[in-house]
């Protein structure tokens, strides 16, 4: 498990201090995953940095299965460190090691003997399907089978906690799949404490069970996914659920309303429920349907035209327990 | 070019002075190549670890080292430095001449040389590997021992074929002031007693010897380099 309290990093520049992360909660259960997702500069790497002591906190605790990292100084940091395996965007794998040499490398340093290490290591590169390459050198790789040997050799201490800044950004659309469904099988096989750093929703879609939106340094908003993803215009819910771009309807006749369909699997949409009591259609001016974490989520935008005004169809969707808001009005009401 | 060839062949500085002087240029660049690199490649280690944000940052140290230490000894040129070592010399080896007593003058000049060498192939080591290093719980000392200096190999051969290259041509000057070898035996006869033949022959001698070196470094980095 990772909990993170009120971390707080501040960088000491010539002229200026930069707050990059301002008081940062999370906690990340075992068996799980949890996204944090920013924008550029938002603080993602420094906090991977800091939860791994790369850098050391200004203040703020980072435990790691109750240990508090920040207060263990050396040969008990280092030790410590067994316990939690990085992931890093460019793998930063050895080149001057083979394929095996670099999964063993933890072990080296854990004084694990060459026998056992040479097995391990095998058992590992078949663990994350590069059983072939053992002797092959990082440089003959592709960039997926890279990040495959550095979550090989994260995985080399048997750690109980995987700490991912980043890990598939520098991939195609097929490989970051791939990656990404390594990491989930190897949470649930290993029941593993993940903590994934993405700027990409894709990432958080596909394998998150919990997310938080990390914003100057601070998580603005934080939950398990259905949970995020289920509050009605939230951030986090807008960008999970985004709706493609509709040319010229804000400026259509009458207004635009937003519906959040959860968990409507065979149901009637809220939509066509809607359409039913007020006897008018609802033109469909953009929508979306997602099913994330075993859950659907439908968001729906559409218009309303007079004389029905959109405060009314808001009204009706909220009596019956559908979230809904007003996007746009136009000056043609009433 | 036979009667030239000829020529050279039955002179006795050839047949009998050309050989020891060689074997001389090769225990100068031997010991002081050998030196050089034990001397100078923890001295590059301490210069890239101690510089601002370093792995263990030291100003004090980084700066004593790097201004004091390497820059000053690396702008006095060879001819002085050599010359001004030599009562240093005396008192280390005995003697101020033979190929042993230049190795000192040699070293001294090409470590300062060979650890800035040293200092830019660990710079060239990407910062991700030092952090992979660090977070799955290695020592300063294993960073430097298992990574840096492994991953920087190719790098750290080529500057030691290149600081090998440095010293054939120091050793040259160095014979002027007693260290003997193939420089002393051009400036003796093909200099003083002007005869060109000799003063080619040596030329060629330390052009094939320089290429070789270069040559066999050129193929160690390719073994070395997995890239
Ligand atoms: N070593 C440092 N010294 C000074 N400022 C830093 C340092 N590292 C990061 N920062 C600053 O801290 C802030 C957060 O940086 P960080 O690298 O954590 O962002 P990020 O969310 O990972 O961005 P990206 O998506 O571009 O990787 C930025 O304003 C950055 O300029
Ligand atoms: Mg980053």
């Amino acid at each position: 498990m990772i909990a993170v309290t009120d971390l707080k990093k501040v960088y000491r520049q010539a002229t200026r201090e930069v707050r990059a992360l301002d008081g940062v909660a999370l906690t990340v259960p075992d068996n799980s995953v949890h996204g944090v997702i920013g924008q550029s500069g938002a603080g993602k790497s420094t906090l991977v940095r800091c939860i791994a002591l790369l850098d050391r906190p200004t203040s703020g605790v980072v435990e790691v299965n109750g240990t508090d990292l920040t207060a263990v100084r050396s040969a008990d940091l280092r030790r410590a460190r067994r316990r939690l395996g990085v992931v890093f965007q460019h793998a930063n794998l050895f080149d001057s090691r083979t394929v095996a040499d670099n999964v063993a490398y933890p072990l080296e340093l854990a004084g694990v003997g060459r026998a056992e290490r040479a097995s391990r290591a095998a058992e590992l590169l078949g663990l994350v399907g590069l059983a072939e390459n053992a002797d092959a050198h990082p440089a003959q790789l592709s960039g997926g089978q890279r990040q495959r040997v550095g979550i090989a050799r994260a995985l080399a201490t048997d750690p109980d906690v995987l700490l991912c800044d980043e890990p598939t950004s520098a991939l195609d659309p097929a490989t970051t799949g791939e990656i990404l469904d390594l990491i989930a099988a190897l949470k649930a096989r290993l029941g593993l404490a993940v903590l994934v750093i993405t700027h990409e929703m894709t990432v958080v879609k596909r394998i998150c069970d919990s997310v938080s939106l990390l914003e100057d340094g601070r998580v603005v908003e934080s939950g398990p996914l259905t949970e995020v993803v289920g509050a009605f215009g939230s951030r986090l819910s807008e960008s999970l659920l985004a709706l493609p771009p509709a040319a010229g309807a804000d400026s259509a006749e009458g207004g635009t309303v937003e519906v959040l369909d959860v968990g409507r699997d065979g149901e009637l949409s809220a939509l066509t429920t809607a359409s039913r009591h007020f006897g008018v259609d609802f033109p469909v001016v953009a929508a979306t349907v997602e099913r994330l974490a075993g859950t659907t989520f439908g968001r729906w935008r559409v218009q309303v035209l007079p004389p029905l005004s959109p405060d009314e169809v808001v009204g009706y969707f909220s009596a019956n327990g559908v979230q809904a808001g007003v996007t746009a009005t136009t000056g043609s009401v009433r | 070019m036979i009667d030239f060839l000829t020529q050279l062949a039955a002179n006795p500085v050839v047949t009998n002075a050309l050989w020891p002087a060689f074997l001389e240029t090769l225990l100068m660049v031997g010991v002081s190549g050998v030196a050089t690199v034990v001397l100078g490649l923890p001295v590059g280690v301490v210069l890239f670890v101690t510089q601002p944000g370093g792995l263990a940052h030291n100003r004090p140290v980084n700066v004593v080292l790097g201004s004091v230490g390497v820059n000053i000894t690396r702008s006095v040129p060879y001819a002085i430095l050599m010359l001004s070592l030599v009562p240093f010399t005396r008192w280390i080896v005995g003697t101020s001449i033979g190929p042993i007593a230049a190795s000192v003058s040699l070293t001294i000049a090409a470590v300062p040389f060979f650890a800035r060498l040293v200092e830019a192939a660990l710079r060239e080591v990407a910062p991700g590997k030092v952090d992979a290093a660090h977070a799955m719980g290695s020592t300063r000392f294993q960073t430097v021992w298992k990574v840096l200096l492994p991953e920087s190999a190719p790098a750290l051969v080529a500057g030691v074929t290149t600081t090998v290259v440095t010293l054939i041509g120091y050793s040259a000057m160095a014979g002027l002031i007693g260290g003997g070898g193939l420089g002393r035996l051009a400036y003796n006869y093909g200099y003083q007693r002007f005869q060109p033949d000799v003063m080619v022959l040596i030329l060629v001698i330390l052009v094939v010897l320089v290429q070789l070196v270069q040559w066999a470094g050129d193929a160690v980095v390719s073994k070395v380099d997995h890239r």
